[in-house]
């Protein structure tokens, strides 16, 4: 085992500090403004409590402290989200490809008596270093999420943080190991896979949003926080009727009310989301990981098939 | 033919692009000794070998490795196989010595020990990195990785083609050395006539996906000689070095013909016309 991991830096420590290192310091750069941000709202909580309003000079520190960590949130989960592709397709598809292009295959596979135990102690070693670190990036992600307001893990967050960060990096990884398998050139490699996995995200983004959009229902405004909820519509609810009414209809009816001194709250009608409930967000979660695991088995399934008829030299 | 340890029967390779590399390929290689398969570029000497080591499915016929064929069964063939690829490439970043701790990982019964052993007769710095290394240098951590396998067949895609005359001799020594001790089968393609002349007791000529001849060296050089002028039972005519017309013969001639002269003679025989180098 430690021969394997010390063969594995030898001919990958590049790859393993910029594609490992990288993403186990955005995740320790995460944590610690994550960690900061608790600290500085608490200290802005007790600034309000003990001034009533007025702020000293050390609260007023405070207060810049946490618009910038606000600002640089986004800017974090942004990273977050994008990692595990980057990541995935940049380790996933050379790791075969470059031993086909380079012509070390031929060695390696007249040596091994198994083709498959040969492609497990190649790629297995990467993934589970890339999965541990992907992992400590997800829940980072959450921690900061979570650290900033509203602080809820809805679906405007979805796939940004949590164990799915880990399961978009496997599945864009063995992806790459297939596409390499076939393609046996680095530079194509990588782009095909980069197109693969843009396709594949579109269809999984598509489906995902018809599941969502189909269990989405009329949630009266006032019932419930919807930071973090999907919403598809908006719409107005008749008090005695229960019936939908359009918000142009709404504003119809009643104008004055929608007009610039009006209240923008129609009598006898409450304002309605079309929302998919926060309820069922990790079950949506669940289900992508269950989605990607399946699409990251089948891809395993292909690479086994692949490197059992595959010629070691490109063509 | 049942103490064969490489067979091909009626074996055929065509490409995706078309392109016959193999066609009806007859062979029966008996253990022990070198085995020296020659031919032209694009006779088809890769493709052949690569069959045996089970890269390659055949299009028509069979390969065996012991009886085993290759492409149905490739684990338990290459059990029996040493290979060394052509132009063999080693890994950036590994030594020498990771290279074998690397074929110590993926060969059950990897004998490390007598690889390093034979780098060390060469003075083959094991600490370097291996891509670091001269062309001689590598080819000869190539054939140590070969060696370490213990196999009972070496099979070798013409590893000379790209080293200096000192290397090639080096590296046709140890070849010939461990054949010897280990009591070996190898089959070294190339398409340098003189480079294994001395060190092969069998030849095989490839021509144009074709077996053209298959004998022992000794037994070639007895059946053939070289006629100054045309005969109607030549095998083929080609031009010597000053440019005049030769005439290879099987039987007796004008004077005794050279293994490169008798490799010339079925080269041509297989395309029509050649010119002795």
């Amino acid at each position: 085992m430690i021969t394997t991991l010390r063969l594995v830096w030898r001919m990958q420590r590049w790859e393993v500090l910029v594609l490992i290192g990288g993403p186990l310091l955005l995740a320790g750069a995460i944590a610690v403004v994550a960690w900061q941000t608790s600290v500085t709202l608490a200290g802005l909580d007790t600034c309000y409590a003990a001034t009533g309003g007025a702020l000293s000079t050390s609260c007023t520190a405070l207060v810049q402290s946490s618009n910038g960590m606000t600002g640089l949130s986004p800017i974090l989960v942004g990273a977050t989200t994008v990692a595990p592709f980057i990541v995935g397709i940049l380790l996933g598809a050379p790791l075969v490809s470059h031993e086909i292009e380079k012509r070390t295959a031929p060695i390696a596979w007249s040596l091994s008596l198994s083709r498959v135990r040969w492609l497990a102690q190649r790629t297995l070693p990467l993934l589970i270093a890339m999965a541990i670190v992907l992992l400590l990036l997800g829940a980072a992600s959450e921690a900061l999420i979570r650290a900033t307001p509203p602080g809820e893990l809805g679906f405007r967050f979805f796939a940004m943080h949590g164990p799915l960060i880990a399961m978009r990096g496997i599945a864009v990884f063995v992806i790459g190991v297939v596409v390499g398998l076939l393609v046996g050139r680095m530079l194509p490699a990588i782009l095909a896979t980069g197109l693969v996995v843009i396709v594949l995200l579109i269809g999984l983004q598509l489906v995902r949003e018809g599941m969502m959009r189909s269990e989405a229902i009329w949630t009266a405004a006032d019932d419930r926080d919807f930071s973090g909820v999907m919403i598809y519509g908006s719409a107005y609810s008749d008090d005695t009727t229960g019936q939908l009414v359009t918000d142009e209809e709404a504003y119809s009816r009643f104008p004055d009310v929608f007009g610039p001194q009006g209240s923008a709250k129609p009598p006898g009608l409450t304002q309605v989301y079309l929302a998919t409930p926060p309820e069922r967000y990790p079950i949506f979660v669940a289900r992508g990981i269950g989605e990607l695991a399946l699409i990251s088995l089948i891809a395993a399934g292909l690479a086994v098939w692949i490197v059992g008829w595959r010629r070691p030299d490109v063509g | 033919m049942t103490d064969a340890v490489l067979e091909a029967r009626g074996l055929a390779k065509r490409y995706r692009r078309g392109v016959w590399a193999l066609e009806g390929i007859d062979l029966a290689i008996p253990a022990g000794g070198i085995t020296a398969l020659v031919g032209p570029n694009a006779a088809g000497k890769s493709t052949l070998i690569k069959t045996w080591v089970g890269f390659e499915k055949p299009t028509r016929g069979s390969a065996s490795v012991m009886g085993i064929d290759p492409w149905r069964d490739r684990s338990h063939a290459l059990a029996h196989i040493g290979y060394v690829p052509q132009s063999p490439a080693l890994y950036d970043g590994l030594s020498v010595d990771d290279h074998l701790d690397l074929a110590a990982q993926l060969r059950p019964g990897f004998d490390r020990a007598y690889a390093s052993q034979r780098l060390a007769q060469l003075n083959i710095p094991v600490g370097r990195g291996a891509r670091s290394l001269s062309g001689g240098q590598q080819a000869q951590v190539a054939l140590a990785l070969a060696l370490g396998t213990r196999a009972p067949i070496l099979l070798l895609d013409e590893p000379l083609a790209s080293l200096d005359p000192l290397a090639r001799r080096e590296f046709l020594h140890v070849l010939t050395d461990a054949v010897r001790s280990d009591g070996a089968t190898a089959l070294l393609s190339s398409h340098i006539v003189t480079d294994v002349e001395q060190a092969c007791g069998r030849l095989i000529v490839l021509g144009v996906g074709r077996v053209l001849l298959h004998d022992t060296v000794s037994t070639a050089l007895a059946e053939h000689t070289i006629s100054l002028t045309e005969r109607p039972d030549a095998v083929a005519s080609f031009a010597a070095p000053d440019g005049s017309p030769i005439f290879l013969v099987r039987g007796d001639a004008d004077r005794t013909a050279t293994l490169e002269e008798i490799v010339l003679g079925y080269l041509a025989s297989g395309r029509g016309t050649a010119v002795a180098a």
